[in-house]
């Protein structure tokens, strides 16, 4: 079943140029995309791509100028429907210091069941599964200032899974990470898509992109081409287009394949190829 | 005569080929507090004039409070550290002219962008380094500018804050290059920029490393990118330096590696497979172009290995 | 440098006053600010003394943080303290030299006032000292809620407060960094003339403001994402219970308060003369 539907997808910021007068400069264009429930999508492409514009279109923080944005059956254009539609596709953002709306663990991470009405007995239970989710239980009371750039992002997933939403959307969500809180904001990301959650990760590193059902590749504005990751991985020029790298040894695997050596493409572990080139070479 | 006069010169700064040398340096934030942490012990560290040295290392191990050492931004409270020909370990130091030739880069640099120009933004360490002739500054201003690919006449005009992610910190960088430092001193100059981007500040540093002979320092998350740029590695762990040797020599140990939370470059990770089967991999392969044709070179004679 | 500023001061302990809920803590600590007013014989600082000793001892702050706070006001103590003594001319004439004359009258308000001021920021420093910033903002918005029925946005205050409160230790650090590196370009904050060193911190407050405007953008994605539309259904995930202790703790101060003001009505006579001068001297009116 499609949870989200794209049709014909235009949004413009406004723009001034030096003259004050006003213009328009594209953020997204004539975008078409639908999203499987329970899929794990990846939205790649280079700064500027329009791959944040898009993010923000998708739980109504922004409107689309023309064409429709679906949302479990809701239109985001109508007003009525924003609060459904946030309860439904929840949010992380890319800077963790600027998601907290409170000083302690526990009520950062109520904030949203807050605004939902919730009952309080079942706000609490909400929190604390939400944490468990995160593997953040421990620190519930603790001020969220003190800890480490991947545990603030576990927190505020938490805050987001608390609302109980169908789909979550990563908004560049490990881009100021160091590679610790990368690999712990992308386990929490894979474990909920086990579970069921529809993932859209946003993202610049390749990497992250391995394991995904399916690669959206952005650029300037326009999604220019949608894949599997061996398929995204595999075309070259197009990479080399939109300005992002494969991971280096998928990038070796190729390489070496065009020479004639019997390896498997797409091969994100090194080491692996490293075995076959051996097995290649002792032949 | 104080204390600090009569420490004795190492030889590597006397006859200038050491660009930083550190002695035992050890730092404590909040000392004698509830709150005091060791955030250096006993640093030994040399670094040679006109090398690029990388230091990585978990958050929290000390490398960013070493770095800041190098201006004295944080003062040393023990222990010997030279910096060029400044001894910061001495009671008086002269921090306009050190922070002149010690330029520092400083995580997501763009956000310390004010000026109404470009032009102003990139003048503004030259006018607190006494460069007073205003086309004396102009001409240094451009020269950075140039230097860090952007269009001086198209962009000296503009507002900082019109310009794109990637060109701010472009803007920023070219603000610590038009002082001409020797020593380019860089805190994770690539953070939060596309593999584009990141490329061309890689690029233009290696390049001010090997035409202009900068001596680059610079901390960084990515072993991947340390790998390919760096001539050394220093590792620091809580706050000591653990490993300091070169970056092939660095990755072979997998186990420690690993076990110190740090990462091990994809090409590495693929030359130590082949070295533990038995293949000899030439050090300075490092780039996949590089370790690509290592591998047609041991194709070609494949009998000998 | 600027990480040493701690926010809130708040001193995590186990203690009787620890555990007291913050809305008691904080009504307790206002009727004392007003009953300290009402305080005006020696005796009845010897009263509150006591009483603020049995406060400290049951609340196992350690004495050295309460000074701390009092050493927060000190300039304005020996302000206080000096123009009472040299602009009071009541009471008998002491010593004179040149245009200087103190009154005995102008030593008594003296004394007076700097135990006043000094009680004053020792009672509220127990109620930081116990209490988290969080633990006070929920106490504020609970005792204002009866306020809605006229309007006043109390959720909105308390909302404000709340993200206040979560954006300072970033603002410090972020202040700190551009500082550092604004340094790193040879900004000179130490030396130089007023408005040469008020020039110096443009560097500093416009990467600020702009940080400050960019975090505000996110800060609202964020909780428009999370579904926020102000008050209307809202609820609350924390409950705040009234236990036995702050029952006791009540009673207690209010029989505390009713001996203060039993005490102040049998030297009312003091008092008003007090309270005038609070008004002729047009000085320390201030502070209040």
């Amino acid at each position: 079943m499609d949870i989200i539907t794209l049709e014909n997808v235009s949004y413009y910021y406004k723009t001034y140029d030096d003259e004050g007068a006003a213009a328009q400069a594209s953020g997204v264009e004539g975008i078409n995309l639908t999203i499987r429930e329970g899929a794990f999508v990846a939205l790649v492409g280079h700064n500027g791509s329009g791959k944040s514009t898009l993010a923000k279109l998708l739980n109504g923080l922004l409107v689309p100028n023309s064409g429709t944005v679906t949302v479990c059956g809701l239109d985001t254009a109508d007003k009525k429907n924003i609060f459904e539609i946030r309860k439904n596709v929840g949010m992380v953002f890319q800077n963790p210091d600027n998601q907290m709306v409170a000083s302690i663990v526990e009520e950062d991470v109520a904030f949203g069941p807050e605004n939902l009405g919730v009952p309080q007995p079942e706000i609490v239970e909400r929190v604390y599964s939400a944490l468990e989710q995160v593997g953040m239980t421990e620190y519930a009371k603790r001020s969220p200032h003190k800890l480490s750039g991947g545990q603030k992002q576990r927190i505020a997933i938490a805050g987001a899974l608390a609302i109980r939403p169908k789909v979550i959307v990563f908004d560049e969500s490990t881009a100021m990470l160091d590679p610790q809180g990368r690999r712990e904001v992308l386990s929490v990301a894979r474990e909920l898509n086990k579970q069921g959650m529809t993932v859209i990760l946003i993202t610049h590193f390749m990497e992250e992109v391995y394991g995904c059902d399916e690669v959206v590749v952005m650029s300037g504005g326009h999604i220019v081409k949608i894949g599997k990751p061996s398929e995204i991985f595999a075309d070259e020029r197009l990479l080399e287009a939109v300005g992002l790298d494969a991971p280096r040894s998928v990038a070796l695997a190729a390489k070496l394949k065009s020479v004639g050596f019997d390896v498997t493409e797409n091969c994100i572990d090194a080491r692996t190829l490293g075995v076959e080139v051996c097995r290649n070479l002792t032949k | 005569m104080s204390k600090s006069d009569k420490v004795v010169i190492p030889q590597a700064v006397a006859d200038g080929a050491a660009a930083i040398v550190a002695d035992k340096l050890n730092f404590t934030y909040n000392p004698k507090s509830p709150f005091s942490k060791q955030a250096l012990k006993d640093v030994t560290l040399t670094v040679n004039r006109g090398e690029f040295v990388a230091i990585v290392g978990h958050t929290g191990s000390g490398k960013t409070t070493f770095v800041q050492h190098l201006n004295a931004l944080i003062r040393v409270q023990n222990g010997g550290l030279f910096v060029l020909d400044y001894n910061l370990s001495a009671k008086k130091v002269d921090l306009k002219t050190l922070r002149g030739r010690v330029g520092m880069v400083f995580q997501y640099p763009e956000y310390q962008l004010f000026a109404d120009t470009v032009l102003d933004d990139v003048c503004f360490g030259l006018k607190n380094f006494g460069v007073t002739d205003k086309e004396k500054r102009e001409q240094l201003a451009q020269n950075a500018l140039e230097l860090v690919g952007m269009d001086f006449d198209k962009v000296k005009n503009k507002s900082p804050f019109d310009l794109s992610g990637g060109e701010k910190r472009r803007v920023a960088l070219a603000g610590v290059l038009a002082m001409e430092p020797q020593i380019l001193v860089m805190d994770e100059p690539t953070a939060g920029l596309d593999p584009r981007g990141k490329r061309e500040i890689l690029s233009l540093v290696s390049s001010i490393n090997r035409h202009k002979g900068v001596t680059v320092v610079m901390v960084s998350h990515d072993m991947n990118e340390v790998y390919e740029n760096a001539d050394r590695i220093i590792v620091f762990r809580e706050g000591e330096v653990a490993y300091d040797t070169t970056p092939r020599q660095l990755f072979k140990k997998e186990d420690e590696i690993i076990s110190m939370n740090l990462e091990i470059p994809h090409m590495a990770k693929f030359c130590n497979e082949l070295e533990r089967q038995g293949y000899v991999i030439p050090d300075d392969c490092k780039t996949v172009e590089q370790v690509f044709d290592a591998v047609l070179a041991l194709k070609g004679g494949v009998g000998n290995a | 440098m600027l990480k040493d500023v701690t926010f809130g001061q708040y001193y995590p302990a186990d203690s009787f006053i620890h555990r007291m809920d913050a809305r008691v803590k904080l009504l307790l600590c206002l009727l004392f600010m007003v009953g300290i007013f009402f305080v005006t014989s020696f005796a009845g600082f010897a009263f509150i003394t006591v009483f603020l000793i049995t406060l400290i001892a049951s609340s196992r702050i350690p004495l050295r943080s309460i000074l701390k706070s009092v050493k927060g006001i000190i300039v304005l103590l020996l302000l206080t303290v000096i123009l009472n003594i040299f602009f009071t001319k009541t009471g008998t004439l002491l010593c004179k030299w040149w245009i200087f004359e103190i009154y005995d009258g102008g030593l008594y308000f003296a004394a007076k006032m700097f135990l006043r001021l000094t009680y004053l920021v020792v009672g509220s420093s127990v109620l930081t000292l116990t209490t988290t910033p969080v633990d006070l903002t929920h106490a504020i918005e609970s005792l204002l809620k009866p306020l809605k029925v006229i309007k006043v946005p109390v959720h909105e205050i308390a909302l404000i407060m709340s993200l206040t409160l979560s954006l300072i230790p970033g603002l410090i650090d972020e202040t700190d960094r551009i500082i550092r590196a604004q340094k790193a370009r040879g900004a000179n904050f130490d030396t130089g003339g007023l408005v040469k060193r008020v020039k110096a911190f443009v560097p500093i407050l416009i990467p600020l403001l702009v940080g400050g405007f960019r975090r505000a953008e996110e800060l609202a994605n964020a909780m428009n994402s999370r579904c926020y539309e102000g008050s209307n259904k809202r609820t609350q995930m924390r409950i705040m219970k009234l236990s036995w202790r702050d029952f006791v703790a009540t009673f207690i101060a209010l029989l505390f308060f009713v001996t203060v003001f039993v005490v102040y009505g049998m030297q009312s006579k003091w008092a008003t003369a007090d309270v005038g001068w609070l008004y002729i001297n047009g000085v320390n009116w201030l502070y209040f």
